[in-house]
C-alpha cells in the first residue's frame, strides 16, 4: 500500500502511507492520511513544528490535509497554533502557562497555510488540557513528557481567546483537536524505518480503530522525534529551496519571485497552482473553505467514500483553471496575505492584527482591494513598509483598544508632514467648521484639499482659530503658501488669512506631570496596587490633598496668565482692525 | 443656499447646541485615559452618553489630555462642573485634579456649520490701502501664535516643577513612614520604648 518515492531533490527519506482519495480534474491529485518523513510517521491531525528560513523559532502547526499533485509535489496544509509571544496584544492580562500555546479559529489569514511537505522540521507534542467532557484528559506523564499544552484558542478573525470549543475548531472537526484515545496513541508510536511491511499493519491498526472518534494531538513519547532534528533542519532548508522553487509554472514564477523580492523571502508559500481556490475561497467569505473541511471531516467518518471526497476536489479544480490574469492578480494577492502573515508571525502584534484585517477586506470587496494592494506594490520596499503601510489602513476599522488611538486625519497628516504637504491656517473665525475652510481653498486657490479646525480647548486664542490643510501635491502647497504669504485673501470680518508651516506631529505621549507612583513593592504590602486605578475625590486630611492643592493653585495662575494674554492679543488685533477702511 | 437646506442646518445646529449644553469639557486628564475609564469615573454624576477624547494634533508633547463628555442633560453637567470645582477629582492617578468646564462649540471636531450664507472672501490688490493694514494683521497674528506658544511652554515648565517638588516630597515622607514601619515591626521601638518606660502601641 505504501508507494516509494524517488525524490531526486531531497536526501530525506520519504514513503507515503495511507491513502484517502483522489481529487483533481484528471485524478491527478492524491490525498493521504499519513506519511514517513525522514524515519518519522506523520499522521493526519498530528502536531508538528515548520521551520521558517532564516528564523529560529518554529512555528507549531496541525497537519489537516495531505497531498501529492500532479507534477509530483507533496503538499500539506497546516492550521496554525498561536504561541502567547504572537498574541501578546489580545492576551491582556489573562494568565498564561509556560508551555501553553492557542490553536487557530475562526476565519481568515493565520488560520491555516498550504505549505510543502518539507517544511515540516519534526513532530511536536502537544496535549490537550481543556477540561471538554469530550476531550481525554491526559495522564500525568503526557502532561511531563509534552512539548507544548493547549486547552484555548485564538479566533484570527475576531482577535479573541475563547475558551469553548464548538462542533468545528476552525473548520476542523473538534474530536481531532481533541487528544486522541490510548489505542489510537500506540498506533502512532510505530518504528523509525519506514518499513512496508509495519506501516501496512499501522495502518490496519488506525483503520480498525476508525469507529472509535478519532481524536487528535497524539499523545506521542519523545523518542519518535528523531535526533539530531537540528541538524536536519540546515537540510531541510536546502530542500525546500529547491523545491519550492521547481514547482511554479514560469509566468505565475515570475510574478511571485518579484513579490518575494519585494517582500520577505520565505520558504513557506501559497503554491500558484491551488491560489485559484484560495481565492475564490476568500471571495466567499471563506465559506468555501470551510466546506471543504467540512466535506473532508465528514468523509473521514464515512470512511471516505470515493464520490465523496472526489467532489470536494472538483472544486479546486475549476478554480485552478482560473482565468491566467485573475490567477496572476490574486497570486500577487495571496502571496502579499501570506507573506503578510509570515512577516507577522514572526513579529509584532499590530502587523499581525493587520494581516488578520486584509484577507476580511478582500472578502467583501475582492476587486478593489487587489487593485490598492497592487498599486501599493511598487512603493513597497520591504518588509517594513509592508505591516506599516496596511496597518494605517486597517487599524481604523479595527481600533477597539484605545491603548493606541489613531485617528485617520492624524495617520495622513503624520506622512503629509513628511510629503511636505501639510499648511497651517490661522486667523480663522473660530466658528468656521472644515467644510467650510476647504470651500475657501477651493475657491480661492482651486485646489483641493483636506482640512481640519484645531480643536478649540481652554487655553486657545479665542480671537483666531486654526486650521490644519492637507494637500495633494507639494506644488500645490507651495502655491498656497506663496500667494498667502505675499498676498492678501481677506476672509469676511477683516480677517486675513495667515498661513504657516505646522510644527511637527506630536509623538505618543510619555510624559505627564502630575501623576505620581509610590514604587510596587511598598504598595504591595500595603495592599494599594489597585490604587491608582480608581477614581476619587480627595479628603482634605491626606497628603494628597495638599498635593491637590498646590496644582489647583497652578491651575488658577496658568488660567490668569492666559487671561492677560489673550486680552493683550485682543486689543493689538482690535486697534489693527480699526484702522481697515473697508470691512 | 436653497431653503430646505437651510431649515435642515437650523436644525442640526440647534440641536448640536443643546448637545454642547450637556457637555462637560474635562483636562488635566493623562494622555493614557481611556473612554471606559472616564465613563466610570463620572457614572456617579449621572448617565454618561458619550465621551470624545480630544486629538493632539499640533500641541506639545507633554501637555495633559482633554475630553469631551456628553451627559444626559445640562443639569448633571452642571454638577459636575461645580462638584469639580470645589473638591478636587483625580481619575486614574493623583495627585493632579481634573478639571471641568462647560463646553463650548470650538471645541468639537464635528461641530455642524452654522447656518446662514456663504463665506465670502476676496483677494486684496496691493494698491488698495487696506493691504497695508492686512499684511500688518497677517504679522501681529503670527506674533500672537508663537507667544501663545511660548506661554504652554512656561506652563509646562512649571508643571514639571511641581511634579517634581512633589515627587521630592513623597519619596522623602515615604522614606520617613518606612523606617517607622521597620522600626515597630522588628521590635526596635519596642525595645527603645521601655528603656524610656513608654508604652508604645502599634
Amino acid at each position: 500500500m505504501a508507494m516509494v518515492e524517488a525524490d531526486d531533490v531531497s536526501n530525506l527519506e520519504f514513503s507515503w502511507g495511507k491513502k484517502r482519495g483522489v481529487g483533481g480534474k484528471k485524478k491527478e491529485v492524491q490525498f493521504y492520511e499519513s506519511f514517513t518523513y525522514d524515519g518519522v510517521d506523520y499522521n493526519l491531525y498530528d502536531s508538528v513544528y515548520m521551520l521558517k528560513e532564516g528564523e529560529p523559532e518554529h512555528y507549531i502547526g496541525k497537519l489537516i490535509k495531505i497531498w501529492e499533485n500532479g507534477d509530483k509535489t507533496k503538499k500539506v496544509k497546516v492550521q496554525w497554533f498561536f504561541q502567547p509571544s504572537e498574541i501578546l496584544g489580545w492576551l491582556g492580562d489573562m494568565r498564561v502557562l509556560e508551555n501553553e500555546i492557542f490553536l487557530a479559529t475562526g476565519e481568515g489569514v493565520g488560520l491555516a497555510n498550504v505549505n510543502p511537505l518539507e517544511a515540516i522540521a519534526g513532530k511536536c507534542n502537544v496535549v490537550c488540557t481543556s477540561k471538554d467532557s469530550r476531550n481525554r484528559q491526559p495522564s500525568e506523564e503526557e502532561l511531563k513528557l509534552a512539548d507544548y499544552i493547549f486547552y484555548r484558542t485564538f479566533d484570527v478573525g475576531l482577535c479573541t481567546i475563547l475558551d469553548k470549543m464548538d462542533e468545528k475548531v476552525g473548520g476542523t472537526e473538534v474530536r481531532f483537536v481533541f487528544n486522541k484515545e490510548e489505542s489510537e496513541a500506540a498506533c502512532a508510536v510505530p518504528g523509525h524505518i519506514p518499513d512496508e511491511n509495519k506501516e501496512k499493519k499501522c495502518a490496519v491498526v488506525c483503520n480498525g480503530t476508525q469507529q472509535i472518534p478519532k481524536e487528535t494531538a497524539p499523545v506521542e513519547s519523545k523518542s519518535l522525534i528523531t535526533n539530531g532534528d537540528n541538524d536536519q533542519s540546515m537540510a531541510i532548508n536546502d530542500v525546500k529551496d529547491v523545491t519550492v522553487k521547481g514547482e511554479y509554472s514560469t509566468d505565475l514564477k515570475s510574478v511571485v519571485t518579484a513579490v518575494e523580492s519585494n517582500c520577505l523571502s520565505t520558504t513557506i508559500e501559497e503554491p500558484a497552482s491551488l491560489l485559484g481556490k484560495e481565492v475564490s475561497g476568500s471571495k466567499a467569505g471563506a465559506v468555501k473553505d470551510e466546506f471543504e473541511m467540512a466535506t473532508d471531516t465528514k468523509v473521514k467518518a464515512e470512511k471516505r467514500p470515493q464520490p465523496a471526497n472526489f467532489s470536494s476536489d472538483t472544486e479546486e479544480k475549476p478554480a485552478k483553471k482560473a482565468k491566467k490574469d485573475d490567477v496572476i492578480k490574486s497570486s500577487v494577492d495571496k502571496s502579499r496575505n501570506d507573506t503578510q502573515k509570515l512577516i507577522s508571525r514572526g513579529n509584532d502584534v499590530k502587523a499581525m492584527s493587520t494581516a488578520a484585517d486584509a484577507p476580511a477586506e478582500n472578502a467583501k470587496s475582492g476587486h478593489d482591494v487587489l487593485i490598492r494592494q497592487e498599486k501599493d506594490k511598487p512603493s513597497k520596499q520591504g518588509k517594513v513598509d509592508c505591516s506599516s503601510k496596511e496597518k494605517t489602513i486597517n487599524k481604523t476599522e479595527k481600533d477597539n483598544s484605545k491603548w493606541f488611538r489613531q485617528t485617520p486625519f492624524e495617520d495622513r497628516f503624520k506622512t503629509a508632514q513628511k510629503d511636505g504637504t501639510t499648511l497651517m491656517l490661522h486667523n480663522l473665525d473660530p466658528e468656521y467648521v472644515s467644510g467650510e475652510v476647504e470651500e475657501i481653498i477651493w475657491h480661492s486657490f482651486k485646489e483641493y484639499c483636506s482640512a481640519k479646525m484645531v480643536q478649540g480647548t481652554k487655553i486657545s486664542t479665542p480671537h483666531s482659530g486654526q486650521a490644519i490643510v492637507i494637500f495633494k501635491t507639494r506644488e500645490g502647497t507651495q502655491k498656497v503658501m506663496t500667494k498667502l504669504i505675499e498676498g492678501c485673501l481677506m476672509l469676511p470680518n477683516g480677517r486675513p488669512l495667515v498661513c504657516s508651516t505646522p510644527s511637527t506631529f506630536p509623538g505618543k505621549q510619555t510624559t505627564f506631570y502630575g501623576h505620581l507612583v509610590l514604587d510596587n513593592k511598598t504598595q504591595a504590602q500595603r495592599g494599594k496596587k489597585d490604587a491608582v486605578s480608581t477614581s476619587h475625590c480627595s479628603q482634605p486630611n491626606t497628603i494628597e490633598y495638599d498635593m491637590a492643592m498646590e496644582w489647583c493653585l497652578l491651575q488658577a495662575r496658568s488660567d490668569s496668565w492666559w487671561k492677560g494674554l489673550h486680552k493683550q492679543q485682543g486689543e493689538e488685533l482690535r486697534k489693527l482692525k480699526a484702522t481697515l477702511k473697508s470691512k | 443656499m436653497d431653503p430646505s437646506a437651510e431649515d435642515k442646518y437650523k436644525e442640526e445646529y440647534a440641536a448640536f447646541k443643546e448637545m454642547v449644553k450637556r457637555t462637560v469639557y474635562l483636562d488635566n486628564l493623562r494622555p493614557q485615559v481611556t473612554d471606559a475609564v472616564i465613563r466610570t469615573a463620572l457614572d456617579q454624576f449621572g448617565k454618561v452618553v458619550k465621551v470624545q477624547l480630544v486629538s493632539n494634533l499640533i500641541g506639545p508633547e507633554n501637555i495633559s489630555s482633554a475630553a469631551l463628555v456628553e451627559m444626559e442633560n445640562a443639569e448633571q453637567a452642571n454638577q459636575i462642573i461645580t462638584e469639580l470645582a470645589s473638591y478636587p477629582f483625580m481619575i486614574s492617578g493623583m495627585p493632579r485634579p481634573v478639571r471641568a468646564i462647560a463646553a463650548e462649540m470650538e471645541m468639537f471636531d464635528d461641530c455642524p456649520r452654522k447656518p446662514g450664507g456663504r463665506i465670502q472672501c476676496r483677494w486684496l490688490n496691493k494698491k488698495d490701502p487696506d493691504f497695508e493694514v492686512a499684511m500688518k494683521m497677517k504679522s501681529a497674528v503670527l506674533k500672537h501664535a508663537s507667544e501663545a506658544t511660548s506661554l504652554l511652554q512656561h506652563q509646562l515648565l512649571a508643571e514639571e516643577n511641581i511634579h517634581k517638588k512633589q515627587a521630592e516630597s513623597l519619596k522623602a515622607n515615604h522614606k520617613k513612614l518606612e523606617l517607622i514601619e521597620r522600626a515597630l515591626s522588628d521590635g526596635t521601638a519596642k525595645k527603645l520604648g521601655s528603656c524610656y518606660n513608654i508604652n508604645i502601641h502599634d
